[in-house]
């Protein structure tokens, strides 16, 4: 049985006597299993962590993974990253990490802002990034740009060599 | 490389090797929920596509081309 409800109210900034709040109208974390991400493709993004003060999108060092940078040297970019993947499992490639979402700046406790799932004979991405600025959509296009150039290949080659 | 824009409608006809869906962590329905917009992507992403979602939860939210209404889909047992 499915649920329709109309959407939330966003997350919105003011102040209040000069000092920067978060207003939110409503803040109601949801079951993954509830989701269509997950029910249909076996994906789980994180929510946010109050208690860690993580809420909303959050800025953070993140890098390509090889499958997108070939033979390039990884390079390290500030993004604002949001929903991003913890869990990997068989079917998930890493396409980007970063290791500071969760306050930690451990190479083990690492998160996963964009990923490729693999559904059937293709792949569904997920971008877990906050698109509101320039830089963002910028790592974007050339995330696109490098997984039609090189990604492509390396994405069914990944596929097939399971 | 060559781009255009499409409706849903017209990405399983073959011709796209990557689709961009640009509304973050809505997208196109027709009607409210899981419907005929999910499954042509669905079966575009079974077939050999890759779907790529900017930004968000992808499938969070759909969106109804008619009316323009926004829905947050969530299933229970």
């Amino acid at each position: 049985m499915v649920n329709f409800i109309p959407a939330l109210s966003d997350i919105q900034t003011d102040y209040f006597e000069g000092i920067p709040i978060l207003k939110i109208k409503e803040n109601i974390r949801i079951l993954s299993e509830a989701l269509l991400l997950k029910r249909q493709f076996g994906l789980e993004t994180e929510w946010d962590h109050p208690e860690k003060n993580i809420v909303g999108p959050k800025e953070v060092d993140i890098q390509l993974d090889k499958i997108l940078l070939g033979q390039n040297k990884p390079t390290t970019t500030k993004a604002k990253v949001y929903r991003p993947v913890r869990n990997i499992s068989q079917d998930i490639v890493p396409l980007a990490h970063c290791s500071n979402w969760n306050n930690k700046y451990d190479a083990a406790d690492a998160y996963y802002p964009i990923v490729a799932i693999e559904f059937g004979r293709g792949f569904l991405v997920h971008t877990g990034m906050s698109l509101d600025e320039e830089r963002e959509y910028k790592i974007l296009i050339d995330i696109i740009r490098r997984l039609c150039l090189t990604g492509y290949q390396n994405l069914a080659g990944y596929s097939i060599d399971k | 490389m060559m781009t255009q824009l499409a409706p849903v409608s017209d990405i399983s006809n073959g011709g796209f090797s990557v689709v961009i869906n640009p509304f973050r962590e809505a997208y196109p329905e027709l009607g409210k929920g899981e419907g005929v917009g999910f499954k042509t992507i669905s079966s575009y992403i079974r077939d050999g596509g890759i779907f790529i979602n900017s930004g968000g939860q992808p499938f969070a939210y759909s969106w109804d081309v008619n009316t323009g209404n926004s829905w947050l889909i969530l299933f229970r047992h």
